[in-house]
């Protein structure tokens, strides 16, 4: 399958900061570009995030699968 | 007020987009204890007047057994009536114990943890045990609880079609990269009262090395031939690694719930699950009359196989008045009407027969899936079920439904 990949840009000089603020408090941080898809219906919305764009899509696909079933008590 | 005049006007417009779209749900006043007989106020300022109750979760008819007040009462006197605290601060007694030793044994597995609700240990228990490097394999119709419990996890979230174990193997295989892969289902499903093939859902977990999940609120207390639950009846109990259930439906119908399972799963919950950190313990009256509950069911089976037998009396007396029903085992008896008007007329016009039922239609049931969903009690008398089938009857002629299928009930009303 062909994926959309972006390059990831080299962090800003705030975005170091904190991470290494965060380090210091003992967070090993990673940062990463992540492919957020929402799907959105009248009031109802739902989000997936994923490292490509058909990854997001299909955890989207899977949440709203778990939203749409019919529910009772 | 704090907010602005638009809010306001916001927020009642989304009441009305509810009211619009026949979803607004109405609270009806029951001027009695739960039974199979109450008094009920609707709509709202109307005189209390008594109905046969089909639509309660009170299994077992144990919601108001003379010996689960007494109990009740004595653990108000021995024990109070809150703990104003967490369990792990100060909010554990030893009846806390005493309950959760005596729901293991119950259920048959290594160690259980008490919730203040199902809806709680569902909420709590996938966050507590599982992160990003596993994933849960949900069945699509579970319940709601489950569906929020999920999302509040950082597991990878994955379905497979209901009941369909041909789907759920392919998904197995396809997780193998996975740390952990974890079968999710409820034992009986609450909305067509079918019970989840868990000797099959077993069997794959052991094949494909997966944990297995049972919410077995609606089967705790009477499903299998001594009412341990779904994995009784299905031959599996032992085999299930985590079991979620509640106090609430067959066990008393108060409040309260619990993760059963492994111990080390179990222990886990108790140490990160949020709701079990975050909210009080269940209070001593309710422990005390679950207790009570436990020995009742434990000492006979009498209720169980009286549930058991008024499920299918009252199956029988639909089918042979020709109402279509979803099949199944389980005192969860759907009728089926198809079509939402449809559905709603015929449970307004029960009631006015004195038959509690409630109709439900899309979007709570899939379209075109409208349904009256009726439940049986061992509370309930021949007698009961002789009057309902005959207000039954009479509706159903009314509409026009007796003997008529889906297509012809579709071809009639629609969907």
């Amino acid at each position: 399958m062909v994926t959309a990949r972006v390059e990831e840009p080299p962090p800003s000089a705030e975005a170091a900061r904190v991470e290494r603020e965060l380090a210091e408090r003992g967070w090993e941080v990673s940062s990463h570009l992540l492919w957020v898809t929402v799907a959105r219906r009248g009031g109802e919305a739902e989000q997936a995030e994923g490292r490509t764009r058909e990854e997001a899509l299909a955890r989207l696909v899977e949440a709203l699968r778990l939203d749409e079933g019919a529910r009772l008590p | 007020m704090a907010y602005a005049s638009e809010t306001r006007e916001r927020l009642r417009r989304e009441i009305e987009t509810i009211r619009e779209a026949g979803l607004f749900k109405e609270e009806r006043f029951i001027h009695a204890p739960q039974g199979a007989e109450i008094e009920v106020e609707f709509p709202a300022g109307e005189a209390a007047r008594p109905v046969i109750n089909l639509c309660a979760n009170n299994y077992l008819g144990l919601s108001s057994h003379p010996e689960v007040l007494a109990a009740a009462h004595a653990g108000l006197d021995r024990r109070g009536y809150g703990m104003s605290s967490v369990r792990f601060i100060c909010g554990t007694q030893d009846i806390h114990r005493e309950l959760e030793t005596a729901l293991t044994a119950f259920l048959g597995t290594e160690d259980t943890l008490l919730f203040p609700s199902c809806m709680d240990a569902n909420a709590g228990v996938f966050e507590a045990l599982f992160d990003d490097q596993d994933v849960l394999i949900a069945d699509r119709l579970v319940h709601a609880s489950i569906v929020d419990g999920m999302r509040l996890s950082k597991a990878m979230r994955d379905t497979y079609k209901h009941a369909d174990m041909g789907h759920l193997e392919e998904k197995l295989a396809e997780h193998q990269d996975r740390r952990t892969r974890v079968i999710v289902t409820d034992g009986v499903f609450s909305m067509d009262g079918d019970v989840a093939p868990l000797d099959q859902i077993v069997a794959l977990a052991e094949r494909y090395d997966a944990m297995v999940f049972v919410d077995d609120s609606h089967s705790s207390g009477f499903m299998g031939a001594t009412g341990r639950g779904t994995h009784e009846a299905k031959g599996v109990m032992g085999r299930i690694d985590i079991i979620t259930t509640t106090l609430g439906k067959a066990l008393g119908g108060a409040s309260g719930g619990c993760v059963s399972g492994r111990a080390e799963l179990v222990e886990l919950c108790r140490q990160r699950a949020r709701p079990y950190l975050f909210s009080n313990s269940v209070p001593p009256v309710i422990v005390a009359a679950a207790l009570k509950v436990l020995e009742l069911v434990g000492r006979t089976t009498e209720r169980r196989d009286k549930l058991e037998e008024n499920a299918r009396y009252w199956r029988r007396l639909l089918t042979e008045a020709g109402f279509d029903l979803k099949a199944g085992e389980s005192p969860i008896v759907p009728v089926m009407l198809y079509n939402a008007k449809l559905a709603q007329e015929v449970s307004r016009d029960l009631f006015a027969e004195g038959i509690y039922v409630v109709g439900f239609f899309f979007p709570v049931v899939a379209k075109g899936q409208a349904r009256i969903r009726t439940q049986l009690s061992a509370a309930h008398e021949k007698h009961h079920l002789d009057r309902a089938i005959e207000a039954f009857a009479k509706v159903g002629s009314r509409h026009g439904v007796l003997g008529l299928g889906r297509d012809e009930i579709v071809a009639r009303f629609g969907l």
